[in-house]
């Protein structure tokens, strides 16, 4: 059987749309998961954080009492604690997190300073608590490190081909790394 | 066309070692559960350890991994640990019930590093409490292998406290996970590779052949550490 020409040149056609069509299906797909991965880690960085969070009234009221750090470190603490706490948007809660990061390092490297260690771990209320905070504090650079993996897998998905071709299409957009560094957020 | 195929041979023996290379970026390769790279335990001393752990993964499938490095700079301690953690893949797959006990020689710092999934029954305070009570009085004063020891006593108490998590029949422990086309790969490439480099490479060998032994595990920063 010999196909006529307008007949193969629509079979041509056919072939050709279902393959883009299966190209956008896939890619799309493809882009959804990525962003997912991203969504789905950055609530998993904000839970960490409410953990800090929720810390943070022990963690003011015992170094207040058993170590003598800046009365002005735990008052900011405090401060940025509440100010966490209103933030509505996240944008807000990055920022206000950002800063909250600086203050309570200060504590948490002071506490494994070498010459406050021995004394200060003996407590055990203090050492306790100190555990507590600073494997939070870990959880929140291990769990923003995964984010930061992931925003860049999908960051490249978008930018690379086929991606590149239908992100703007469907609004996929770059996303931002967590930078803890402030003043590079 | 013979530089062509030469280019190519460069090409694929470049790929074939690029892993490897790409792994031992400032991070040790481990496959027991105990490891000292600075040698500051016995031959016995390692075997003990290593039993005591194969036996917790047998009852309990935890797995624990102890290492003893010089030094975790410059990543830290904290970041060292998670990153071995996971190049590791400490604990089974989706249990995430893995831990490691990290000691830093040279820092004089310790680590334990719980997975996802014993965060619930080591949580940070408890973790650092046995690291302060067993590991520190014998570290500071150089005495490692008591301190090890009687922290991993302390690990496998708390984690076989339960005895839901006790599995009477055991579990089946694969000694080696052989894929054989890698396998074959790997042979001929370190052997092309051993010729090269005069033999220095065959000593890499042993890290191949038992890759495989912990399950991919995940730990998301959850532990606690310590200096001595």
């Amino acid at each position: 059987m010999k196909l006529s020409k307008p007949l193969l040149a629509l079979i041509i056609a056919i072939v050709a749309v279902v393959i883009v069509l299966a190209l956008i299906i896939v890619t799309y797909n493809g882009l959804v998961d990525a962003e997912q991965q991203v969504e789905s880690q950055w609530a998993q960085v904000e839970n960490e954080y409410q953990r800090k969070i929720d810390l943070i009234p022990n963690l003011v009221n015992i170094t207040s009492e058993y170590t003598q750090f800046e009365a002005s470190t735990l008052a900011n603490i405090t401060a940025l604690r509440m100010e966490w706490l209103n933030a509505l948007t996240s944008e807000e809660r990055l920022n206000t997190s950002i800063a909250l990061d600086g203050e309570i390092n200060t504590i948490v490297l002071a506490y494994y300073s070498a010459e406050n260690y021995p004394i200060l771990s003996s407590i055990p209320l203090v050492a306790d608590l100190m555990d507590e905070v600073a494997g939070t504090e870990n959880r929140i650079a291990v769990e923003r490190m995964y984010y930061n993996e992931y925003v860049r897998d999908y960051n490249s998905k978008i930018k690379r081909v086929p991606g590149v071709l239908f992100a703007g299409m469907f609004g996929f957009e770059e996303k931002r790394y967590y930078d803890p560094i402030p003043g590079e957020a | 066309m013979k530089g062509y195929g030469r280019a190519l041979a460069v090409i694929v023996l470049a790929s074939a070692l690029l892993p490897s290379a790409s792994a031992a970026q400032d991070l040790p390769e481990i496959y027991l559960y105990a490891n000292d790279f600075v040698g500051v335990l016995t031959y016995d001393e390692i075997s003990t350890l290593d039993e005591i752990c194969y036996q917790l993964d047998q009852v309990t499938s935890d797995e624990v991994a102890i290492v003893i490095v010089n030094t975790t700079l410059p990543m830290g301690i904290d970041t060292f640990a998670v990153e071995l953690f996971r190049e590791s893949g400490i604990g089974k797959e989706d249990l995430d019930n893995g831990v490691l006990l990290l000691v830093s020689t040279e820092e004089e710092m310790w680590r334990i590093e719980v997975g996802y999934g014993l965060e619930g029954i080591l949580n940070d305070a408890k973790v650092g409490t046995i690291g302060r009570e067993n590991l520190e009085p014998y570290l500071a004063v150089q005495d490692y292998y008591p301190g090890i020891f009687y922290t991993v006593a302390a690990l496998v108490e708390e984690l076989t406290a339960d005895p839901d998590r006790i599995n009477e029949d055991g579990y089946d422990i694969e000694f080696l996970r052989i894929d054989y086309w890698q396998l074959a790969l790997a042979v001929a490439v370190f052997l092309v590779v051993g010729v090269a480099t005069k033999g220095r490479a065959f000593f890499w060998l042993g890290g191949i052949l038992t890759r495989g032994r912990f399950g991919g595990g995940r730990s998301g920063g959850g532990g606690a550490k310590g200096r001595f």
